[in-house]
Parts: C-alpha cells; structure tokens; sequence
C-alpha cells in the first residue's frame, strides 16, 4: 500500500472550519428568521392599511351623516311637538261634552204633569263624571208616584245615550198647592234629583243649528 | 464526533442572544402595536357604524314624522285661525253677541275671560279662558239651538257649567247662565 502524504490537510482543515462556524451559521439564520419577519409584518401591515382605510371611510361618511342626523332630529323635535299640540286640540275638540243633546233629551222626557223649575248641570272637564240636579214641580193624584215616574222615565231615556246612568232623589216633599191638570185641581210634589253618568269618551257632534229648521 | 470548543460555544451563545433579541424586538415594537392598533381600528368602525346607522335611522324617522306633522300642522293652523289676533276682551264679547243676536238673543251678559291653565302641556301656546253667558230669557227649544250652534261653531270651547231656572212671571221663559272654557292664544 503506497503511503500518501496530504499536504493540504491543514488549509483543508481551516476550510471546513470555516464553514462550520456557529457564529456565520447563527447569522444566516437569524437573516432567515428576519426575512420571515418582515414578508409577515408586511402582510400584517396591508392587512391593517385595509381596515385604516375602511376606518376613514366611516369617518367620511359619518362626517356626511351627523349634521344631518342632527338636522333630523331638532326637526323631529319640533314636529313632534306640533303633532302633539294637534292631539291635544284633537282630543279637546272631540272630548267636549255636548249638552244640546242632553237638553233636547230633557226637552222629551218632561210629561205635562212635570213643570221643570231649575237645571244645573256641571263639567270640569277633568271628572269622568256628568253630575246634573233638575227641581221641579210633579203633579198627580199620588204626587211622589208622578215624581217618581218621571225620575225612572228620564233615567232610562238617558241610559240609551249615556253609560252608567244614577238617578236618585235629593227631596221629595209634598205642598199644599194644587195645580189644574185637564181642569180638575190636582195636589203638588216640589222634588229635586241629582243625575250622575259617565262622561262619554266620544260623543258624535251635535246636529248643526240650521237657520231653515228654524224658519219653518 | 467533533467536540464544540470554547469559542463555538460562545459563538453559539451569541446566535442564540441575537435570535432571541430580534424576537423580542419584532413582537414588541412591530407585530403588537400593530394588533393594538387593529383592535382599536375594528372598536372605531363599530362605533361608527353603531352611530352612522342610527343616523340614518333618525332622518328616515325624521321624514316620516313630517308625514304626520302635516296632517298637524293643518290642524294647528286650523286652530290659530279660529283666534283672532288681539286681546280676547276685545274681541270676543262682540263675536259672541253677534252669535247670540243671531239666534235671536238680545241682551246676554258676557263677563269673565279670566286666564286658567290649557290642561294639556303640549298646548304651550295656549291658554284657557273661562267665561259667563247670562242669557235673560229664552225657551227650551231655543236654547237647545242656541247650545248645539255654539258647540258646533265655537269648536275651541266647552260649556263647563249650565244652569237653566224658570222665570216666575213666566214659566215657558228660562234665565240661563252657561259658563265655558274656550282656548286662547
């Protein structure tokens, strides 16, 4: 076996040294690992640039919306208040109570042996209640009896327009005086009756006052 | 297998600090700042888009009460029209008369006109005014017109109070005394 001397072997040695330095294996790795980083943060970067720009595009738009959101809403404000005034005139134009009709009732239901000598009738405008007091004068054999029919008869009459119709006598008192009825002297009851009902919640309008139907 | 000497451990030592350092510096001063500021930008487009939307909810809701507001203004208008302008102790015992002479009523004593509140807090431009028709004599069936024309042609005004009593002289002739409450501005 021929014996064989490798005169590089020292600068081949260093070679390999070289190569295998940890320092320059370090370095290009960590240049790897850095390059990695940056291709990442750039991504990251486009990524959030996207939703910066979605960020100014709502700031235009709401830039674009506010004034007129604020515009709407002092309009609103206003409008509000005038539907509000309208309900109001509304609810106290068609909330009133109407008393021709309770008058034109009273006017039926008086019979000829009843003379009417005071009315009085109340509305705050505020109660639920319609409160009346009628006095009179009733005649009839049995005085209290015609009092009393004509205090039934006038509470069912008003029972067919009004709600929760309450008649009762205040006084009953029989008189001495007699009055003619058909000509023949009949004895007097002086009475007085409180009416209470509900205030009706809508009442169709009266008829209109037409001049014609007074004319004929 | 070759045995790492000193100073490749030492260099080893080194790689591995500066690895370490740029991993700390990426994530520190690069990658969370960036998701910090990612996070804030998506609150900020949610809060924008919470508002822009309510926004538009606003003049869409602002339009349709203008629908409506239409209808009220007329109403209002309506309203205002049936209250002259002017003191109400000018003018409305005079328009009053001229209704009463009207249904053929002479002689109806108008007082009052004191100021109450309108009830209604949304009616802030107007005011209650409570007033007193004595009306001297009259018939039943004459002041049944004379109560239906005036709560048809006086639609701002309600009869709070009626009396009615027979005269002594004259049963078929009644005194009658209406107090109402018309509004004003």
């Amino acid at each position: 076996m021929p014996l064989t001397i490798n005169l590089l072997h020292e600068q081949q040695y260093l070679l390999k040294q070289s190569k295998r330095d940890p320092l320059k294996l370090g370095l290009y790795a960590l240049g790897g690992v850095a390059a990695l980083f940056v291709l990442f943060y750039l991504v990251r970067l486009g990524s959030s640039a996207t939703v910066m720009h979605e960020v100014r595009a709502r700031e235009a738009e709401w830039a674009k919306q506010e004034p007129l959101a604020t515009a709407a809403a002092k309009r609103e404000a206003n409008l509000t208040n005038q539907i509000a005034a309208a309900a109001a005139i509304t609810k106290r134009i068609e909330g009133r109570f109407y008393w021709a009709p309770l008058v034109e009732i009273l006017s039926r239901a008086v019979p000829p042996n009843v003379q009417l000598t005071g009315f009085t009738g109340g509305n705050d405008g505020k109660a639920d209640k319609i409160s009346l007091v009628l006095e009179g004068i009733a005649a009839g054999d049995v005085p209290r009896f015609a009092a009393e029919q004509f205090r039934t008869g006038f509470g069912e009459r008003l029972g067919k327009t009004y709600k929760n119709v309450t008649t009762a006598f205040r006084s009953l008192d029989e008189t001495t005086a007699t009055v003619l009825v058909n000509g023949k002297p009949t004895p007097t009851a002086r009475f007085s009756i409180e009416i209470n009902f509900d205030r009706p919640s809508t009442v169709p309008a009266p008829v209109p006052a037409s001049t014609e139907r007074r004319k004929r | 297998m070759n045995k790492l000497s000193k100073d490749q451990i030492q260099k080893i030592f080194l790689s591995t600090l500066l690895m370490i350092g740029l991993i700390y510096c990426y994530f520190t001063f690069l990658i969370t700042p960036l998701g910090k500021s990612d996070v804030q930008a998506a609150a900020r487009i949610e809060d924008l888009d919470a508002k822009i939307a309510r926004a538009r909810t606003a003049v869409v809701r602002a339009r349709s009460v203008e629908e409506q507001a239409r209808t009220a203004a007329d109403t209002v208008a309506q309203a205002n029209d049936m209250i002259p302008e002017g003191a109400p102790i000018a003018w409305f015992p005079p328009r009053m008369n001229a209704f009463f002479t009207r249904h053929n009523l002479r002689n109806v004593g108008i007082h009052g006109g004191g100021s109450s509140n309108a009830a209604d807090p949304a009616l802030k431009d107007f005011h209650g005014s409570e007033w007193t028709f004595e009306v001297p004599q009259a018939s039943i069936n004459q002041l049944g017109i004379v109560l239906a024309g005036l709560e048809n042609e006086e639609k701002l005004m309600e009869i709070t109070r009626l009396s009615i009593s027979t005269q002594a002289d004259a049963p078929e002739k009644q005194h009658a005394s209406l107090t109402v409450n018309t509004l004003l501005k």
